[in-house]
Parts: structure tokens; C-alpha cells; sequence
């Protein structure tokens, strides 16, 4: 299948999804959206995020190109911007400028809560209207961003589901795909290995940058994760040594040369295989892969994780076939079956590329339809290290 | 009607195997390596998710899974012996940073 | 000196012996990705309410202690009625471990685990049937009149640095307060710091010191017969009844959170900047702020102005006091925000 057919954004990307989103600009404005949301059919989220004010500029830039970036990915038709105050409403400029429908409500200027509210609803009705117009056209699937993830790995995951994923991500990167590889913190230990499959002495360095930079902020936060791994569990479990164990995680990327490192949230200007610099956090790192581009994602899990993403459609694939038993409402694939030689690697592989051609052309994954939103703003982990380097 | 696997080789090029099903000494399975089939003998018990020799290794050389090396072997391997914290080390853990 | 009005309300007794002035159901997720089921759980019902927050996934050690002694606090609140703890199974805020950290302080608690029951659907289920229980349970509770002295009033730190004429009127009414036997816990900014006093990785501890700053500078500016004592954030209150500083991250979000985990009944919110906003357990009182928070007249209880008149502080107390009886703006429009102030970032 080389066409697919999606929604086409005034950016230049392809949506797999038609939301219209209404976004909270700092987190007192939270309450707001979500009644300004709440019966339309729109997206809302909610995070946490307050400026201070002896906020590090680096913050403020990271948290400013996430909400920007999740604004504008393909899969959004119209945002609503919510503010507080006007100079907190500053993202409409960036927002706009990139191409997309967007409209904003500041409830200081609207005359408090009540009287922004009613505003919202009225300015949030004109963007559904402009989204309804919105239909799929012929694409090729080399326009789709695959972010990969896994979530309450087990021993399973390096075994089943992630080598499965890595099947599926090949097949997209050789039909002209992306897929993001991300979660540095279960990269370590693998760095090495990856850095060989870099594409060129640059991606090498990077790779070797980012993972050794997230490393030193655990370190200074007094844990130290290389020497703790594989844990005591992890041996019992059949895990020798750390590169095996995070390359069980990296697996998810699959095998062809990676292209790009980028930083979080930022949207790979290479095709193919990228990694993307990201805390472990699942939410925080489905939110950087949206933000960057991502239209759809697959979602490795041996306990079973219910995570979704407002905007994002998350394939859920278990590890083992109890867990995608148990918790059948939420998982969508078993890769346990590879274990009752129901499936092979490959052929499970297929099936997952399947479903993501499937679920981009509208098929519902189980998350989208227990309503999953979850979603969190990342803060910006390496003061620690910048103090350090200044003293 | 498929076969319950014993054993799973992740990559062609794999000196090890994952054991999916207990091994009990003596337990004979087989792989395919790149392209030829491999039949080793399980020479210990071998638990889940450890993993089982396909390949003879001396002191020294690589252990690849994933298509990668994992590590080095710390004695000779036979094919069918347990490979775990007794004959394989990492090449990155922390001891080993410069 | 204002006259304290009547407070002519009642309160709820609750088994451990605490006056609660509201009777909720609390639905807490114990990490971010429970939320959509305890979100599923208290739809519907009037009496429930389900926290949002961000926390609880791939936490380091002090963050995660942190996130467990808010949600303990909030879990624990005179004012709540029942809690129950959704979890997922894997978290490092362990689900299992926080409804004991509640259940041990005596407070009706239930606990469902996501994993357990076999995904979302099946969790709301069992967690609409577990409110039931705790519904059920919780009726008995007798209720009791409630007088100034039973009170716990929280209040943020914004109205420290105002101008005299507006900053003499909140003095006044915690001078009040304090006169008739409440205690009156200060939320106290500071800029951020990790651990606001404790080393990182430590949960901050009673003996917190308490550097002065300006904050602190005001403080005693504006109390200079008063004594106080320092509690950590979010809580435990020394045991001695008085005057409690608290020091605070400066995210006002964050200072209504600690002063509600740390169990005040009421908070009083001065809005000098960005917009009202609730608490899951704890009525808030906003005071708007003039010339910035006229603007949001409709939002708040009471609006100071610029140069208030001598019934100012009258105003204020009579707006706590009602807010002891029915429900205050920020919970009529339903505003409930959460935030958990991090010391590191997630790993």
C-alpha cells in the first residue's frame, strides 16, 4: 500500500486524525478549557505548567516549542489557545505563523471566567465548523511519524513486543516513513552500539551527547543508573548485561541506520529512523513525540499501561497474552501469540504495520475509545548539570 | 498446527537464543541460522527468558543478540550452555567507564 | 480590630475525630496514567471528585515521596468524606502503598488497581461501586456545629507584598482569626529551590529553617506581637494551635495544594495575577485584587479595592464564613485545579 489517505494541513503534513484542540497556556487556565470543552467533541487538555518568575529561559523555550508543537501537529485542524493574561497568550504569534487555524481567549480581557467561557464557546464553535470541512485525501505513507514507546516493560518486552515493533518500524522507514525512537534514560548502555548505525559522524556524536547527558543528570540526582542495571529482578529474569537490556528497548526503532538525533519536541527534518531526546516519563514522552510531528504511535506494554494521547491514536501491543487477556479493553495487539507459535516475529511485525496503516486511515484504537487523554508538560532536566559546568 | 517454540533467535546473526519454554537438561531444540538450522542440546537447566548457546565462543569474543553485541564471553561457550552473569560481562558497565 | 461574625454553620465528624465543612468523595489517582479512570469514576456522581495531576510515572525518590505526602494529605482532608486510590500496578507511587499511607491515619479508604481489574472499564466499575461503599459508610457521620475555633483557614502569600492600605486589611483578617482560636496556616513563596529546605531526595522535615526572607521580613512586619512556628510543605502542622508559616513554591497553584494537603478547611486567596482557582478538598475564597482583579468581579467572593473602606476586612471574613455554609464561585464553575511542585524532573 503505498497511498493512504489522510488529512492535508495548510503546514505541508498529513493528519491521521481531525481534532480541534483547546489548549491551556499555563495551568491556571486549565479549568477554563476544560469547561469550555467539556460536551463539544473537542479535545481539551490540562497540565500543570505555571510560569515563574525566575524560570530558566531554557524552560521556557522547551515548554514554549512543546505547546507549539502539539498545536500544530497535523493531526490538530484548529486550536484554542486559553490565557490568563495577554503576555501569557504570546504563543498565538509562533502558532499562527506556522499555517495553523488558531484563535485565542484571555480571560482578563474577556472579563473574567464566566464571560470567557461563553467567549470560548462561541470562538471554539467557528474552529468546528471550519473542522468539519476537513476530509482525506491520497498520501503516501512516507508521510507518516511513527513514535514508538514502551511502558510497563517486563522481561517480555526485548523478547516479543519491542523486536515485533522493530519489524514494523522497517517496513515504514523502507517505504519512506520516520519513526522516533525515544526515552534516552533506556538507552544507556547501548549508545555504543547505536552510534555504529548512525548514518554519520554527526548523528554518531549526538547519539553519544544525548545519552551521556541524560545520564549525568541522574547521576547528580545521586542515583546512578548504569551501575544499578540490570537490576537484581532484571538478572532473575534472564537479563545479562545493560546493553542487552536496552537494546530490548531500542529494538522498538527497528534495525535501518538512524538519521537524525533531534531534541525534545522538536520535528525531525530527516525521513527514516530518528531518536528523539526524552525523559522515561510515558506521558511526557508521547507529548514530545506529538509535539515533533508524530501522527500515530505504538505503545509496547508487558503489565499493561491504559495511556493514550488527546490528540495522538496509541496502538496498545502486549508482551504476553495474559496481560492482553486481562486487560482487553485497552490493549489492541498481542505479541504474546509470537510465544504460543501463533505468530512469527515477522508476521506479527506485518501485523503491527497493518494496524498502523489501518488506525491512520480512522480506525479507533481502544485508548480513543475509553476516551485516554493523558498528557503533561516536561520540564527542562538539565539545570543540574548546567550549575555544575558553571561552578 | 504451529508448534509452541522453545526457543526464539531475535537476529540471523545471533550467538544466542531466548528460551521461551524451561529448558530441562538433555531438552533438544532448533533454530535457524541464517538460513542453515542450528540443533543444540540444553547441557543445564536453562529458565525463561535466559538464554541458550547457538554458537562455540572463546574468552573474548563477542556475544551478539539483537544483531548486536551484548557483551563479551568471560569462558569458552559451548553451544547449548547457559549464557549468563557466569560467562558473560559487559563491555559498558560502570566499572568499565573511563 | 473587626468583629468575627457568627459562623452559623455545621460541620461533619468524622471517625477520626476532625470537623469536615464539606462531605466529598475523593477519587485520587495515584499516577498520571490512572487518571482517565478516576476521571470515569467520579463522572456522574455530584458527591465525587477525581484529582488530576501530572506525577507519579518514572518520579526519582524525593519527587515520588512528595507526590505520595501531597496525595496523603489530600487523601486524609477533614473535608473529605471517603477516599478512594485508583492505581495502575507499576507506578513508583505505588497505588497499593498510598491508600495504606491513608488508611492508617484512619480515614475511610478503598483502593481499586487498574491492572488488577482488568483494565479501565473494569476499574470504573469496580470504583463506582467501591463510592458506594464509602457513601454508604460515610452518611453515619454526625454532624456537629462548628465554631471559628474548629477551623484550619489556609491563605496564600500574595497579599505579603501589597500595598499597606490593602496589605492592613488581610493582617487584619488573620489577626482575627487568630483571636478567636483558629489556626491559620501562611503559605510563605519562595523562589524554587529543590526540596524547599531539605537536601534533594528528602521528604522536608519539621525543623525546616526558615532563612528570612522577604516574605518572611513581611510576615513579621505585619505581626510584630506574633510568634509562629514553621511547618514543612503540604504538611504535618506542628501540634501546638496558632500561627503556622509554611514555606511554599511561588506557583499559587502549588501554595492552595500544600495548604489543603496540609489540612485547611478554607483557603483565602488574594488575586493579584492570573485567574481563580479552586482546590480539589478545600473551598477557596478569592479576593480580588484592585486594579488587576477588577476584571474578574464576577469570579470573586470580594473585590479590594485600592483604598479600602473600614469594613473591608469585615467583608473578607463574612465571605469565609459563608463559604462554610454554600459553595464558593470557584466551586460553583466547577474550577478544582491540582499541581504537585516538583524538586527534579522525571527520569
Amino acid at each position: 500500500m503505498d497511498e493512504i489517505l489522510l488529512y492535508r494541513r495548510p503546514m505541508g503534513t498529513w493528519g491521521t486524525r481531525n481534532h480541534v484542540l483547546v489548549l491551556p497556556l499555563v495551568a491556571s487556565a486549565s479549568g477554563v478549557a476544560r469547561a469550555i470543552a467539556r460536551g463539544t467533541g473537542a479535545a481539551w487538555v490540562e497540565h500543570d505548567y505555571e510560569p515563574a518568575p525566575d524560570e530558566l529561559p531554557e524552560n521556557r523555550e522547551r515548554v514554549a516549542r512543546t505547546l507549539t508543537g502539539f498545536a500544530t501537529n497535523p493531526n490538530v485542524a484548529a486550536v484554542l489557545l486559553v490565557a490568563d493574561t495577554p503576555d501569557h497568550g504570546v504563543l498565538m504569534d509562533p502558532i499562527r505563523a506556522a499555517g495553523q487555524r488558531v484563535d485565542l481567549v484571555v480571560v482578563a480581557e474577556a472579563g473574567g471566567v464566566r464571560r470567557a467561557i461563553a467567549q470560548g464557546r462561541e470562538r471554539l464553535e467557528a474552529l468546528c465548523a471550519f473542522a468539519s470541512r476537513c476530509v482525506r485525501e491520497k498520501a503516501p505513507v512516507g508521510e507518516l511519524i511513527l513514535g514508538t514507546e514502551c511502558g510497563g516493560s517486563d522481561a517480555l518486552s526485548g523478547i516479543t513486543a519491542n523486536p515485533a515493533l522493530g519489524v514494523a518500524s522497517d517496513l515504514l522507514v523502507d517505504a519512506g516513513g520516520t519513526v522516533i525512537l525515544a526515552e534516552t534514560t533506556e538507552l544507556i548502555g547501548a549508545e555504543h552500539l547505536l552510534a555504529r548505525r548512525a548514518a554519520t559522524p554527526e548523528v554518531a556524536r549526538d547519539i553519544y551527547r544525548i545519552i551521556h547527558r541524560y545520564e549525568a543528570v541522574v547521576l547528580a540526582h545521586g542515583e546512578d543508573i548504569r551501575g544499578a542495571n540490570p537490576a537484581p529482578g532484571n538478572i532473575e529474569g534472564g537479563l545479562t548485561t545493560i546493553e542487552e537490556k536496552s537494546l530490548g528497548a531500542a529494538k522498538k526503532g527497528g534495525t535501518r541506520p538512524i538519521r537524525q538525533v533531534v531534541e525534545y519536541a522538536v520535528r525531525p527534518t530527516a525521513r527514516g529512523l530518528v531518536i528523539m531526546d526524552t525523559p522515561g516519563n510515558d506521558i511526557e514522552q508521547m507529548v514530545g513525540m506529538a509535539a515533533g510531528g508524530a501522527q500515530v504511535a505504538v505503545f509496547t506494554t508487558g503489565r499493561g499501561t491504559p495511556t493514550g494521547s488527546p490528540i495522538l491514536p496509541v496502538i496498545k501491543v502486549a508482551t504476553n497474552s495474559a496481560t492482553a487477556q486481562r486487560m482487553q479493553d485497552n490493549i489492541d495487539l498481542d505479541a504474546g501469540r509470537i510465544l504460543e507459535g501463533e505468530e512469527t516475529l515477522e508476521s506479527m511485525g506485518q501485523k503491527i504495520y497493518e494496524t498502523i496503516l489501518a488506525v491512520a486511515q480512522g480506525a479507533l484504537t481502544k485508548a480513543e475509545l475509553l476516551g485516554h487523554r493523558e498528557f503533561a508538560v516536561s520540564r527542562y532536566p538539565f539545570a543540574v548539570l548546567d550549575r555544575a559546568s558553571a561552578r | 498446527m504451529p508448534d509452541r517454540p522453545a526457543v526464539l533467535l531475535l537476529d540471523p546473526r545471533d550467538t544466542v537464543a531466548v528460551v521461551v519454554r524451561p529448558l530441562a537438561p538433555g531438552t533438544e531444540v532448533e533454530v535457524l541460522r541464517g538460513g542453515k538450522p542450528v540443533r543444540v542440546s540444553a547441557e543445564t537447566l536453562i529458565p525463561f527468558g535466559h538464554k541458550i548457546a547457538v554458537a562455540s565462543m572463546e574468552p573474548g569474543d563477542p556475544v551478539i543478540k539483537y544483531g548486536e553485541v551484548i557483551g563479551y564471553a568471560t569462558a569458552p561457550i559451548r553451544p547449548g550452555q547457559h549464557v549468563h552473569v557466569h560467562n558473560l560481562r559487559s563491555d559498558r558497565a560502570r566499572s568499565a567507564r573511563e | 480590630m473587626s468583629d468575627l461574625p457568627r459562623l452559623e454553620a455545621v460541620a461533619r465528624r468524622r471517625p477520626q475525630g476532625s470537623l469536615g465543612i464539606r462531605h466529598r468523595l475523593l477519587v485520587v489517582p495515584s499516577v498520571v496514567c490512572a487518571a482517565q479512570a478516576a476521571h470515569g469514576i467520579a463522572e456522574g456522581a455530584p458527591d465525587a471528585q477525581a484529582i488530576e495531576h501530572q506525577h507519579g510515572c518514572s518520579q526519582l525518590g524525593g519527587d515520588a515521596r512528595l507526590t505520595e505526602h501531597v496525595l496523603t494529605g489530600l487523601g486524609t482532608h477533614p473535608n473529605v468524606a471517603g477516599t478512594l486510590v485508583v492505581g495502575l500496578g507499576c507506578e513508583t507511587v505505588q497505588g497499593m502503598v498510598l491508600y495504606r499511607a491513608i488508611a492508617a491515619r484512619g480515614q475511610r479508604a478503598e483502593f481499586v488497581g487498574i491492572q488488577q481489574a482488568g483494565g479501565t472499564q473494569a476499574a470504573v466499575r469496580a470504583g463506582r461501586d467501591a463510592l458506594e461503599r464509602l457513601r454508604q459508610a460515610s452518611a453515619a457521620d454526625p454532624e456537629v456545629p462548628v465554631s471559628w475555633a474548629d477551623l484550619t483557614v489556609g491563605i496564600e502569600g500574595g497579599w505579603l507584598s501589597l500595598p499597606p492600605a490593602q496589605s492592613r486589611v488581610f493582617a487584619e483578617v488573620l489577626e482575627a482569626l487568630l483571636g478567636a482560636g483558629a489556626v491559620v496556616i501562611q503559605a510563605v513563596p519562595r523562589p524554587s529551590a529543590p526540596g524547599l529546605g531539605a537536601g534533594p531526595g528528602e521528604v522536608p522535615s519539621a525543623s525546616v529553617d526558615l532563612p528570612a526572607g522577604d516574605a518572611e521580613r513581611l510576615v513579621a512586619r505585619s505581626f510584630p506581637a506574633r510568634s509562629w512556628e514553621v511547618a514543612p510543605y503540604a504538611g504535618p502542622l506542628p501540634p501546638a494551635r496558632g500561627f503556622v508559616l509554611m514555606p511554599s513554591p511561588e506557583a499559587r497553584v502549588a501554595q492552595k495544594t500544600g495548604l489543603a494537603a496540609a489540612g485547611a478547611h478554607l483557603i483565602l486567596s488574594p488575586l493579584t495575577g492570573g485567574l481563580p482557582a479552586g482546590s480539589p478538598v478545600a473551598p477557596v475564597v478569592h479576593v480580588g485584587i484592585a486594579p488587576y482583579a477588577r476584571a474578574f468581579a464576577d469570579d470573586v467572593e470580594v473585590v479590594l479595592g485600592e483604598d479600602p473602606p473600614p469594613g473591608a476586612a469585615g467583608a473578607i471574613l463574612r465571605a469565609l464564613a459563608s463559604a462554610c455554609r454554600e459553595e464558593t464561585v470557584a466551586e460553583v464553575l466547577g474550577m478544582t485545579e491540582m499541581a504537585i511542585h516538583r524538586i527534579a524532573p522525571t527520569m
